[in-house]
């Protein structure tokens, strides 16, 4: 009886370290293949983004008339980034 | 102990493999890169001059066979940790992720492993020594499967390179652990007499593979690793100051935020 249990636990075990080896693998597969993952997978990210949020910031670069602020450092820095091909 | 041609025959051919691979190691200079793992070939060599000598006396050879055994559990430990070692310090400091993580693997091993073992059949011959080394073979056996998995699923997870000679290296011992649990949970139910057929059977399946694990690690630690891409010195100032702006509008996001 305890011989039946045992190699019954060892059969899930080692199920398991394969299942365990084949999912690691084919992820290994899939990163190499898609670096920063799926194009879903990176929209997806972009859903998490508080919009409210940056259209503050836009805001914030410009003056009531839409015209650029002078004295905004942060548009300098935008600029910066992306004259940098961020 | 009587030994028959096709027992001489893997004898042999364990003995020429791990010579050959000695050689290797110390032709292409991989000595100073995995000394443990050196030292674990050069006792297997001393291990089959030593088995083939006591193979005469039933009792010399268990005890020869245990002893060394230790020494072999003792030495597989430390490739481990020089595998380790290699995957998870790339750069000579560890991988702050991974040394929690690879701390739990190794207790959550050990604790399996000696589950799995307290669970295993009682061997049918209930000499000391004999269940010493059954039992012991396949807690072993389990313990470095399971390390290496858990070594694969972690490198993977923290995205570290798995294509250099220490990951060949343990990829070799891995799948040798693991085809040597099916043996020795085999013994563990059904002995270690050599006068049955199975178990003479389940040790030359076992050779077998572990011939193609030598054969494995000869080609690989032969041919150079392949050389990993350096980041252009251009690159690494863009992103320091791209990680730097995006700190700064991220800290600005959770301002806005309160």
């Amino acid at each position: 009886m305890r011989a039946t249990y045992f190699f019954l636990v060892l059969s899930v075990f080692l199920l398991a370290l394969l299942a365990i080896v084949v999912h690691y693998y084919r992820r290994r597969i899939r990163t190499e293949k898609y670096p920063y993952g799926s194009w879903e997978k990176l929209l997806g990210r972009f859903s998490a983004v508080n919009r409210e949020n940056l259209a503050l910031i836009a805001l914030s670069l410009v003056d009531e008339f839409g015209q650029r602020r002078e004295d905004e450092n942060d548009a300098d820095m935008v600029d910066d980034w992306w004259d940098k091909g961020a | 102990m009587q030994l028959t041609g096709i027992d001489l025959l893997f004898w042999a051919a364990g003995f020429v493999a791990h010579v050959i691979l000695l050689l290797v190691l110390w032709i292409r200079r991989r000595v100073a890169t995995f000394p443990f793992f050196t030292i674990l070939i050069a006792s297997y060599i001393i291990r089959t001059v030593v088995l083939y000598f006591t193979a005469g006396s039933k009792h010399a050879y268990l005890l020869a066979y245990l002893s060394l055994g230790s020494v072999d559990l003792t030495l597989q430990l430390c490739v481990v940790y020089e595998m380790a070692s290699h995957v998870f310090r790339p750069l000579g400091n560890w991988a702050p992720d991974a040394r929690v993580r690879l701390a739990w693997i190794v207790f959550a091993s050990i604790a399996i492993g000696a589950g799995l073992t307290w669970l295993s059949a009682i061997p049918p011959e209930h000499t000391l020594l004999r269940t010493i080394l059954i039992r012991g073979n396949f807690f072993s056996s389990v313990l470095m499967t399971e390390l290496f998995v858990g070594m694969v699923a972690l490198s993977v997870t923290i995205r570290l390179p798995w294509r250099t000679h220490a990951a060949r290296i343990a990829q070799g011992l891995g799948f040798y652990s693991f085809v040597w649990i099916l043996i020795a949970a085999g013994q563990s139910y059904l002995g270690i007499d050599r006068s049955v057929r199975i178990y003479a059977d389940l040790t030359y399946f076992r050779m077998l593979t572990y011939l193609i694990c030598a054969g494995y690690w000869i080609i690989t630690l032969w041919v150079d690793a392949p050389v990993p891409k350096a980041l252009p010195k251009e690159m690494e100032e863009h992103l320091l100051v791209l990680q730097r702006h995006v700190g700064a509008y991220l800290q600005r996001l959770r301002t806005m935020g309160r």
